[in-house]
């Protein structure tokens, strides 16, 4: 009888304690509906990767490995980028960039929230990570969760369990998140500048053109994220061909659907209490915060600079919708603007510059990779 | 705190910023175009 409690005693605190931390994800997602997709599959695998001997994940057996499902998944599906960029298929046949393509200034309202990232980064070093590891932590603010495995798992770094928890945590709290900082950095006057909003007809045309063009651009001038641009676009050249109706609906719902099934167990694999419990994710949490804050800030004070130059003045609080996090930050703006004043109708303008964060994160990201490639 | 190697990298996300809103300026002119030409 005595095998069967063998494994009994095999069992450590630090695995116990990543039970709870499982057990927190898994409630997060059911009761508070906080990106259940990807918490309750990161959840259970948070448990199931730390029982021990788990046969889950790859062990050494009388000096014999034996791979685990999830880490043959692992390295199926996320360590070559797979997982990632069939999502970003599905991302890209989601979103709908008319209200981009309109009013393309708000672009720039993207660009300038990815500030998180960067600063974020500076902050990491001081804090003594390694150059791979700050990237990864940095991408935090991009606000995107695809994104943030793809550069994390191409820098091999150490944190990625912990970074794709905080990315995906802090992108459900958006709208907790977001609205003291717009609240400190703008003022009522501030939140109730009316923007005029005419929608101007795109054709069918320059939105397929569009997919192509931007994947053509950013495959000039920021190779490294045309991997990750090139199958958003994709996605929307699928949706906007009109042509391929059946499989835009595939990628819009049973591709992502699929993917994110395996994706959230399959990160599992680097919860293991061995790699999860130490001080570096307290600080990867802390620092993934101060990621999407500065984010929120570069893009708010990006809105009050172009304030001091335009004759027309945009909200600022416009700037905040730059980062990616979608659709999400664009109705923390447009809701905050109808609290200032019920007639101010700020949708449209956050939705373009709420997808202009999708494409800029992605360019945060490529051009993050570029840079500290000279460095490695 | 490694501030040796932060200053050292200081350059990183200068020239990350700037990167990236050197490529949506690009981006935006091309959008711009691709709408006179076709939405007008």
């Amino acid at each position: 009888m005595e095998y069967i409690f063998d494994n009994l005693f095999n069992l450590r605190i630090d695995q116990i304690i990543m039970w709870i931390i499982g057990g927190i994800l898994i409630y997060l997602a059911i009761k508070k509906n906080m990106e259940p997709t990807l918490l309750l599959p990161i959840g259970f695998g948070a448990i199931l990767v730390n029982l021990p001997a788990s046969g889950a994940v790859t062990q050494f057996i009388n000096g014999t490995e034996q791979e685990g499902i999830i880490d043959l998944l692992f390295n199926s599906g996320i360590s070559n980028e797979l997982f990632p960029l069939l999502l970003f298929i599905g991302i890209g046949a989601m979103i709908d960039f008319t209200p981009l393509i309109s009013n393309p200034k708000m672009i720039f309202f993207g660009a300038a929230a990815q500030f998180g990232i960067f600063i974020t980064f500076s902050l990491a070093i001081l804090f003594g990570f390694v150059l791979k590891d700050a990237a990864s932590i940095a991408i935090i603010g991009a606000a995107d969760g695809p994104t943030s495995i793809f550069v994390a798992n191409f820098l091999n770094s150490n944190y990625i369990g912990a970074i794709i928890v905080a990315a995906y945590s802090y992108m459900a709290v958006v709208p907790i998140i977001q609205p003291p900082i717009i609240k400190t950095l703008t003022t009522v006057e501030e939140r109730k500048i009316r923007m005029k909003y005419s929608l101007k007809k795109v054709s069918k045309t320059t939105k397929i053109l569009f997919p192509i063009i931007i994947t053509i651009l950013s495959g000039l001038f920021a190779p490294k994220s045309v991997a990750l641009i090139g199958f958003l676009m994709f996605g929307n050249l699928v949706r906007e061909s009109g042509v391929l109706n059946l499989l835009s609906q595939s990628a819009q719902k049973e591709l992502p659907n699929i993917v994110t099934l395996l994706l959230g167990i399959t990160i599992s694999t680097k919860m293991q209490a061995e790699y999860f419990i130490n001080f570096n994710t307290l600080l990867i949490l802390g620092l993934g915060l101060l990621a999407f804050v500065f984010d929120t800030a570069g893009g708010v004070i990006f809105g009050k600079v172009l304030n001091i130059f335009l004759k027309e003045k945009v909200n600022p609080m416009i700037g905040a919708a730059g980062i990616s996090a979608f659709p999400m930050s664009a109705r923390v703006v447009h809701k905050m603007g109808q609290k200032e004043d019920p007639q101010n109708f700020l949708l449209m303008h956050a939705v373009g510059a709420n997808v202009a964060g999708q494409i800029s994160s992605v360019l945060a990201g490529g051009m993050l990779l570029s840079l500290i490639s000279n460095w490695l | 705190m490694n501030v040796n190697l932060f200053i050292k990298t200081l350059e990183i996300p200068v020239f990350g910023m700037i990167g990236v809103f050197a490529v949506i300026l690009i981006i935006y002119v091309f959008i711009k175009l691709i709408s006179y030409i076709f939405d007008k």
